[in-house]
């Protein structure tokens, strides 16, 4: 696991290198967010029975690292750690493990107003990776394990992520921001595994995560 | 044929006695018999009478040869003085000391036959012994004794005279062959049968002295003394036969076995008296005719005599008996010639047998507090401190322990069940040591009988062992005498060892009890059984709710059989030697007493064997008879009776109709269910019906010439004789077809509801289980298959097959439909459906406990899949694991199986660590055994276990190491850890593990070869492999998962020893 978060960390530096301009004159920004998330659960299916599987309702918490590269365009840097338990749902009996994720990703962001707005409304997106991770105590008869399989267990995924959001400057240096951000990535079918003879419907899971945060300009 | 002269009878038995004197006197010189009891005191002459005289503390004896009184010290066991009391040539015959101690009358004869004038008696005032009066009489004195009004009673040869020692006058009381003024009346005029002369006399005052009882060979009698020189007499003719077979009487109230002549005793309170072997009551009914004497046995040879214990609540007789030839007994260096019985007095049961220092040859008479016991003996007295045996080494096995059962399990082939049993001094005195053997011959190298110690002293605890492996493959009960050898003064009561090994197949629940039951009789009023216990002369009642012993009640001698009256009130025991019938109230459960075959209208003496009860609430008894014949003699042994339940009036018609109520052998008798009907069956193959409507014999038939044994039984509508059964006429229906030729009807009974029920047992000397099978009256060969007994019915005793009397009733029902059946360890007891469910197992396959297949190894869990398994479901709770478990046992290659689990489909058993090969299984249920089963069996053959989720989803037992929960798809293995698989059949293991026992945890127990475990193909590193500890047949394999092992949802895992792999597939992630 650690080794596959040092790939994950390193390439999103990487990232954040190549889209910074450095012939403007640069503004940074840092901070911290964090407030709820949640997933769209997918389908899973076996020749009798069905259900669905996915991460939970949890909450969330990470940091940003920004840059202005004029008035209207920026990036940031972002790690954002996500607690959401795993959850499969069926009417043979309903699972749970625990479950979390790491997400780091580069995104750039266009601003709808000025600098010396007081109030920018801005949309982002970008990509990285995220890690899922299942955690916890494993049941050895997982209800509806002849459905899906909820594993403690680690694995990467690419993510890619976008969003809206609206700063707020609240003093010379200090800005609030909310935001909504939807990320996206293929299921993780090792931490969540699809029971022999069932298959998981969909490829895509969408992981919807409002965001609150506050950051120091510099 | 010509009757030898009274003349010449009398010199013969004279001659006799002079001898039997003589070889007393060798005899009397040699070495007393060590390990014996008594104090010789010798006298010279031949002694042949003796007397107590406490107040002066002295001992008359009576010299036969000498013609003297021998007196001697009670204190110094000396003589002190010698009365002559017979001139030269005369020998004293009769001797007797008067209750005030002031007379002493001795009689004599003369020692030469044909001297007529040395015949007489002396009278001796004891008070002033110079004071003697010697009358001479024609006639022959040949015995006296005194009464409470100190009138001596004179037998003589012609008859008996009372004789006044104040005033010397005699009163004539009987001349034989005259009417007898003073004798009580009876229906027939008894003297009429009587000899003209008798040569033999003896006779004896009660303790009180107000009855006088005597003895001579031709008729037993009673005299009253009711005032001064006024009594009543009662006579009952002996019916004795000659020594030249002729008879002397003419039979009248003949004894069924006379007496032999040695001596008579009275008893203290006067209600009985001892005459040779024999028990009376005085009014002359034999209370008890001890077996102890052999049937038939020479009266010349017989050397013994008996005598009462004034103490002991009157209870306590002694009787000696010498055998010439010396008993057999263990120890051959130490044969026994000379037994002191202490019996019962009131049925004779031997109570203790005491060995004594010589031969008692007369009269034995015991002070008042019963303490010291004088008898004339072969070198003159014998003293014996009976109160102070607590000074002797004596032995005896404790009464409890007399019959040590053993209930050994078919499927039970260990090293051997142990039971203790106490060797003590009944006494209290000094240590008696001994030594145990048993005479069962073992069929392996070890013997099957064990005893630990074998040798020792008393009081010790012996461990008894049967090596039920040793035994070899016996069924049913074996009945194994202990043999003892000791140095104890006594000769122990025989004790013995019932092993009873029951299959499982063997019905019935076997209630230990101590004691020989010839027959079991269902109350069918109440929820109780009777047992006739012929060892102990008792009924032991039960209750049959839960088998409870509810009491014992004392019986007469020899009871034989017995049967509830047809009102449910009483219950009418048959006493074989006596001449009574127990009679037990059942209301209060009380012995109300012996009711008598009454000599007196009977005209002749019966010994009850057999009773059944009739529609008119009458006993119906078959009895043995004299074989003198009395009136309406048919020269026959077997005769039928009957006694009324309620007022036990006795009446015995002579006709049936028209046939004769004289049989060839005593009948046994059986009524059929409403009594109207009763059966007679012989040994000698004759039968017939009785009918109570007219008291009449309705059909006879010989049909079997060959003779008949087993059980007589009446079902409502036939008869069953042996196997055979019979219509109402007696036409034959059938045989029934028994399983074995070694076996032989026992019982036979007809449940509540109508349905007969037969039993066998097996013949003499083979070991069986017995059997028991539900009848079809009308159709034999359609009767049900037979079902083993769980332990086989007693057959006849020796003594009732050596009479001629060879039938049984072994079975009987119970009113709620179950059945009671003797047997050889107590009594069997069976439901009423005895026979259900009787469909054997039938066994369909063998596989491993753990997957199921067939892949079995050497020492590991089998499951055996079939029908009728077991009778239900059960399971064993604790290790050792059971050889029996739910009325089931497994056994391959005839080695029985640790259980785990039984039901009617499927057993779970263990293999035995040395089984390899193809191998024999057999099942055996309560109703019956399987069929072999052929399995292969190697010696290592792993297979993992299933273990069922909760959704019925299977999984290997593999367990993983990190958090010690079954490894599934939801709790997958990972590379590096270890997993824990559960696994049987890898063989035998290091040290050594036995069948059903829990493995250890100090020291491991680990296979020979390690296998090998392979993850995907990858193999691990095998860290642990053997028994899992505290449990049976389960291995455990403990190993680390390969770094490089494959990952995936269904990963194969294989374990491999020698040919034999198995696989599961488990998950594996990272």
């Amino acid at each position: 696991m650690k080794k596959q978060m040092r790939s994950l960390l390193a390439g999103s530096l990487l990232g954040l290198c190549l889209l910074a301009s450095p012939g403007l004159a640069q503004q940074y920004e840092i901070g911290a967010l964090g407030l709820i998330s949640d997933y769209t659960s997918v389908n899973v299916a076996n020749a009798t029975q069905s259900g669905t599987v996915g991460p939970a309702f949890g909450f969330s918490g990470g940091f940003i690292l920004g840059q202005m590269m004029n008035n209207r365009w920026g990036g940031e840097f972002r790690y954002i750690y996500f607690r959401n338990d795993l959850e499969l749902n069926a009417g043979s009996g309903d699972a749970e493990l625990g479950g979390q994720s790491h997400a780091i990703h580069y995104d750039v962001l266009y601003y709808f107003a000025d600098p010396d707005v007081r109030v920018r409304p801005y949309v982002a997106g970008g990509f990285g990776m995220k890690y899922y991770q299942g955690t916890g105590s494993e049941d050895p008869f997982q209800p509806s394990s002849n459905l899906a399989l909820l594993t403690k267990t680690g694995e990467v995924m690419p993510a890619a992520d976008f969003g809206v959001g609206v700063k707020w400057r609240i003093g010379s240096r200090t800005t609030f921001r909310l935001e909504f951000r939807d990320y996206i990535t293929g299921v993780p079918q090792k931490v969540i595994a699809a029971a022999p003879g069932a298959e998981i419907d969909g490829s895509i899971l969408h992981h919807w995560a409002p965001f609150f945060g506050i950051t120091w300009v510099f | 044929m010509k009757k030898p002269s009274l003349v010449w009878k009398e010199a013969r038995s004279l001659v006799v006695i002079l001898l039997l004197s003589g070889l007393a006197a060798q005899l009397g010189a040699q070495v007393p018999f060590t390990n014996s009891v008594g104090q010789i005191i010798p006298l010279g002459g031949h002694i042949n009478e003796v007397a107590i005289d406490e107040a002066r503390g002295l001992i008359y004896a009576g010299n036969f040869s000498a013609g003297t009184v021998e007196v001697v010290s009670m204190a110094t066991k000396q003589v002190t003085a010698r009365y002559t009391t017979a001139p030269i040539g005369a020998a004293t015959t009769g001797m007797a000391l008067s209750p005030n101690k002031k007379w002493i009358i001795a009689t004599y004869v003369s020692a030469e036959s044909g001297v007529s004038q040395f015949r007489g008696l002396t009278r001796i005032n004891l008070n002033d012994p110079t004071d003697r009066l010697s009358i001479a009489r024609g006639d022959r004195p040949l015995g006296v004794a005194f009464s409470a009004d100190n009138i001596a009673l004179i037998v003589t040869n012609t008859g008996l005279e009372l004789f006044n020692p104040e005033t010397g006058q005699f009163r004539e009381l009987l001349a034989l062959g005259e009417t007898c003024p003073s004798c009580a009346e009876l229906p027939v005029d008894v003297t009429l049968h009587l000899p003209r002369e008798v040569s033999q006399a003896s006779v004896a005052a009660s303790l009180d002295a107000r009855w006088i009882f005597g003895q001579t060979e031709a008729f037993v009698f009673s005299y009253l003394a009711r005032s001064p020189g006024v009594g009543t007499l009662l006579l009952r003719p002996a019916g004795s036969v000659d020594g030249a077979g002729s008879s002397i009487t003419d039979g009248y109230g003949a004894l069924v076995r006379e007496p032999v002549l040695q001596g008579v005793s009275g008893s203290a309170d006067g209600l009985s008296f001892m005459a040779g072997h024999m028990l009376f009551n005085r009014a002359l009914h034999v209370m008890a005719d001890t077996p102890i004497v052999p049937e038939g046995f020479d009266n010349p040879e017989f050397i013994g005599g008996n005598g009462y214990d004034p103490d002991k609540d009157y209870n306590t007789v002694y009787f000696a008996f010498s055998d010439p030839n010396g008993q057999a007994e263990s120890n051959p260096a130490h044969p026994i010639h000379s037994i002191l019985y202490v019996m019962d007095a009131d049925n004779l049961r031997v109570r203790q047998q005491l060995r004594t220092a010589e031969q008692i040859t007369g009269r034995i008479v015991v002070t008042s507090d019963g303490d010291e016991l004088y008898a004339v003996s072969e070198s003159g007295l014998m003293y014996v401190p009976i109160g102070g045996l607590d000074q002797h080494p004596m032995l005896e096995v404790r009464a409890e322990d007399r019959f040590v059962t053993f209930e050994i399990d078919a499927c039970e082939r260990g090293e051997g069940i142990t039971k203790t049993i106490r060797i003590e001094n009944p006494s209290g005195g000094p240590p008696a040591q001994f030594s145990l053997t048993s005479m069962l011959t073992n069929s392996g190298q070890r013997p099957a009988i064990r005893f630990q110690p074998s040798t020792g002293t008393t009081p010790a605890d012996v461990k008894v062992t049967v090596d039920v492996g040793a035994l070899g493959p016996v069924q049913g009960a074996t009945t194994i005498p202990i043999q003892i050898s000791t140095d104890a003064v006594n000769i122990p009561q025989p004790a013995f060892i019932v092993a009873n090994i029951k299959a499982v197949d063997q019905r019935g629940t076997l209630v230990p009890a101590n004691g020989r039951f010839m027959e079991v009789v269902g109350d069918p009023f109440r929820d109780r059984y009777y047992a006739i216990d012929q060892d102990n002369f008792e009924i032991v009642v039960f209750d049959s709710t839960d088998n409870r012993v509810l009491g014992r009640l004392r019986t007469g001698n020899t009871p034989t059989q017995g049967a509830v009256s047809r009102t449910g009130e009483r219950l009418f025991v048959a006493n074989s030697f006596s001449e009574g019938m127990t009679v037990v109230n059942l209301n209060d459960l009380t012995v109300e007493g012996m009711e008598f075959l009454p000599w007196q209208t009977l005209g002749e003496g019966h010994y009850p064997y057999s009773v059944t009860a009739d529609n008119t609430n009458r006993m119906v008894i078959g009895v043995r008879r004299s074989p003198a014949g009395g009136i309406g003699t048919c020269g026959s042994p077997g005769r039928v009776d009957f006694m009324h339940a309620i007022s036990m009036s006795v009446t015995s018609l002579d006709t049936f109709g028209v046939v004769t109520n004289c049989y060839g052998a005593i009948p046994a008798v059986s009524a059929t269910p409403d009594g109207s009907r009763v059966l007679f069956a012989q040994s000698d193959g004759f039968m017939q019906v009785f009918t109570t409507t007219d008291n009449e014999i309705i059909f006879t038939r010989q049909q079997f010439a060959g003779g008949l044994q087993g059980t007589v039984g009446a079902g409502p509508d036939y008869f069953i004789v042996e196997n055979n059964i019979m219509n109402s006429s007696l036409v034959p229906r059938g045989v029934f077809p028994d399983s074995s030729p070694n076996v032989v009807s026992s019982g036979f009974a007809v449940t509540s509801d109508g349905v007969g029920v037969r039993s066998v047992r097996p013949l003499g000397g083979q070991v069986d289980t017995g059997a028991i099978q539900r009848i079809d009256a009308r159709d034999p060969s359609q009767t049900m298959g037979q079902i083993r007994l769980a332990s086989p019915p007693l057959g006849p005793s020796a003594r009732m097959l050596e009479l001629g009397f060879p039938f049984t009733r072994s079975l009987s029902a119970l009113r709620d439909g179950r059945l009671v059946s003797t047997s050889s360890a107590g009594v069997v007891e069976l439901p009423k459906g005895f026979d259900s469910g009787v469909e054997v197992p039938v066994v369909s396959a063998i596989t491993s406990a753990a997957d199921f297949t067939t892949q079995i190894g050497s020492g590991g869990l089998i499951s055996i899949f079939g029908r009728n398994l077991a009778p239900g479901t059960a399971g064993a709770v604790d290790a050792p694991l059971p050889r029996t478990l739910g009325n089931a046992c497994v056994t391959v290659n005839g080695e029985s199986l640790p259980l785990l689990y039984v039901s009617p489909g499927q057993i779970n058993a263990q293999l035995p660590f040395g089984t390899v090969g193809p191998s024999n299984a057999t099942i055996h249920s309560e109703t019956g055994i399987s069929d072999v089963f052929v399995t292969q069996v190697d010696p290592s053959a792993p297979t993992i276990f299933q273990v069922t989720g909760p959704d019925s989803s299977q999984f290997a037992a593999v367990f993983r190491s990190e958090n010690f929960k079954l490894a599934t798809l939801s709790n997958p293995l990972r590379p590096n850890e270890v997993a824990i698989i559960y696994a049987t059949g890898l063989g035998q293991v290091s040290p050594l593990a036995l069948p059903g026992v829990a493995a250890t945890t100090v020291p491991l127990q680990v296979v020979g070869a390690t296998p090998v475990v392979e993850f995907g193909g990858v193999a691990g590193d095998v860290v642990y492999a053997g028994l899992a500890p505290g449990f049976v047949g389960l291995y455990q394999i403990n190993v680390h998962v390969p770094g490089n092992a494959p990952l995936g949802l269904q990963v194969p895992l294989t374990v491999t020893m020698g040919a034999n792999t198995t696989a599961v597939s488990v998950r594996i992630v990272d």
